[in-house]
């Protein structure tokens, strides 16, 4: 996790060698979520893995920001309720396809995030996450009461046409090699960061705001773009949710829920790390499905008492998240056994 | 050796309806060792801050060399030649010792060369960071952690250091010991602007002082008149007047 790019740049040598395996493993992995997500017949299952791969994206984005940065946003939700409806809006008015209205909408998130985040950045925790909480409920109200554009409280429905070219299937494996290779540019993209300036920054800034502004660390600049980022990546999120669920409405794309599962599964896998928040999703999305299935409807809400029980034990034991003990546990098998290698 | 580096001029700094500096003018020679004393809340820090370019002034002026800082931003500051030790040491502590010296200088980051040549200086002057350039800062005691600090601050070859209380928490056996790596930087022709409140500790060892209070500058003068000074001893030093 201490890895950066100056000490990259005086020991290259060293760097080197584990950068090749680390590209190697994320290559192999890579691969075989393809091939699975091609491969899978089961509907339930597919399903599944899209639910683990959207979860994913989007708790690796929030990692950006949270994580990464230290920042606990919890707005979230309003990029990913930008993302669906600008897709979807741009399409039923204007017959855009919403592979390029994913895009705008990626954009027009971005953009409000640089906005907010100039005025909102400059704060510290609690108030920082307040007024990210406040946004969401903002752009919430704003689309609750547009009837003419969103529709209002009942939402917009996408009407299920397959044809590729608009963003929308015959068969769930397509959304899910979407949904797949989303994870895969989050996920890219948090683990170059991590190795370069910016993510350096990020964990400079989080660590001591201040120390880092008096070494002449551009503070706001570093912190503006990892939230545009975070953002956009977010919004992509939003409109392959709403290709794939075929409605969208304030509730289920703007909640706050949606934002604070962000950051738990983000939390649950372990912060600030570059596959930590994969975790998160996983463990969250199975984990759920599993108890829906186990106690059905009347008990609907079940999994999510356990999950926020799952969280409140990490954050008392493990605070490095499934990630760090997975890593601790290593260690110790490690030093018992006297073998292996410690590098992580 | 005469040169004035840092002229500050009438300065006033408020924080929203807050004055805090309500005229402040005070001068750094090169290679000076000057201290700024003061109780809380006095506006030691924030005169820092404000040369720093964390703050900015309401009014007045502040002169490096003879060139306007007040107006620069906080790299531009930095580059000029001014660095700071900031109060509490705050080294960052979940990065190592090496990372944590490379990011003084982060604003001049692509000058790699150099920064070698840097990283070797600072080890030169303090040695015992050269075993631990690996170890995480935060892993390390209060005094070595103010060593990492001033090393840090050290990395872009500045010709004035300001320094934010270092003494401040450590024991007394460190204290004189971070006082005396205090003077060793200035030994190396490097102008120290400290800020204490332990008024004999930086009286015991500065050329000049400057006593701030409530954004005032009430005495200044060499450090050793100070000492001896009426109003200095009974609110300063802890010593009754004999009246």
């Amino acid at each position: 996790m201490n890895t950066n790019t100056i000490s990259t740049r005086i020991q290259p040598s060293l760097q080197a060698a584990s950068l090749g395996r680390t590209v190697t493993l994320w290559v192999i992995i890579v691969g075989a979520l393809y091939i699975t997500a091609s491969r899978l017949t089961d509907e339930h299952l597919v399903d599944l893995m899209f639910q683990i791969m959207l979860a994913a994206s989007l708790a690796g984005a929030w990692n950006i920001v949270g994580g990464f940065g230290g920042q606990i946003a919890l707005g979230h939700a309003a990029f990913f309720g930008i993302g669906a409806y600008t897709s979807t809006i741009l399409f039923q008015h204007y017959h855009l396809t919403p592979w390029i209205g994913m895009l705008a909408g990626a954009l027009f998130a971005a953009l409000l995030a640089t906005l907010i985040g100039a005025v909102t950045l400059r704060l510290r925790g609690p108030f920082f996450a307040m007024t990210t909480v406040a946004f969401t409920e903002l752009v919430r109200i704003i689309v609750k009461n547009w009837d003419s554009l969103t529709g209002g409280t009942r939402g917009l429905w996408i009407p299920w046409e397959p044809n590729p070219w608009n963003f929308s299937f015959s068969d769930r494996n397509s959304y899910l090699l979407v949904a797949v290779t989303l994870a895969v540019l989050v996920f890219s993209t948090t683990a170059i960061m991590a190795k370069t300036k910016l993510g350096f920054l990020l964990n400079a800034l989080r660590e001591d705001a201040d120390a880092a502004r008096s070494v002449g660390v551009k503070a706001t600049r570093a912190r503006l773009i990892s939230f545009a980022i975070s953002a956009a990546f977010v919004a992509l999120g939003g409109t392959l949710y709403a290709q794939y669920s075929l409605s969208i409405d304030p509730t289920s794309v703007l909640s706050f829920d949606i934002s604070i599962q962000m950051a738990l599964m983000s939390a649950v896998g372990g912060l600030g790390t570059v596959i930590g928040p994969a975790l998160g999703a996983i463990a969250a999305v199975t984990s759920s499905s599993l108890l829906r299935g186990w106690f059905g409807g009347e008990l609907g809400a079940l999994h999510l008492l356990l999950y926020g029980v799952l969280f409140i034990l990490v954050m008392l034991y493990a605070r490095g998240g499934l990630l760090g003990m997975a890593i601790n546990v290593k260690k110790r098998l490690t030093r018992r056994f006297g073998q292996g290698q410690s590098d992580v | 050796m005469d040169q004035v580096l840092l002229q500050i001029n009438d300065l006033h700094v408020a924080y929203g309806e807050l004055r805090v500096l309500q005229g402040v003018s005070l001068q750094v020679k090169a290679g000076e060792l000057v201290s700024l004393l003061g109780g809380n809340g006095s506006g030691k820090s924030t005169t820092q801050k404000t040369i720093l370019g964390f703050v900015r002034p309401t009014s007045g002026q502040i002169l490096f060399e003879g060139e306007r800082l007040d107006t620069l931003s906080i790299p531009e500051i930095i580059r000029k030649g001014i660095t700071m030790v900031p109060e509490g040491r705050r080294v960052f502590p979940f990065m190592a010792v090496r990372e944590n010296l490379l990011l003084g200088a982060w604003v001049r980051r692509n000058e790699r060369a150099e920064l070698k040549h840097d990283l070797e200086r600072v080890l030169e002057l303090f040695p015992i960071l050269r075993t631990r350039l690996n170890q995480l800062a935060g892993s390390m005691s209060g005094g070595e952690q103010q060593i990492v600090a001033m090393a840090r601050a050290l990395m872009m070859r500045p010709k004035l250091v300001l320094m934010d209380e270092p003494t401040m928490g450590l024991a007394p056996k460190l204290v004189d010991e971070v006082l005396e790596l205090i003077q060793t930087v200035n030994r190396n022709g490097i102008a120290v602007l400290l800020v204490e409140q332990n008024a004999r500790t930086a009286l015991g060892f500065t050329d000049r002082a400057y006593v701030l209070e409530r954004g005032r500058l009430v005495i200044e003068g060499p450090s050793k008149d100070l000492l001896t000074n009426e109003r200095v001893r009974s609110a300063y030093l802890g010593e009754l007047s004999q009246a």
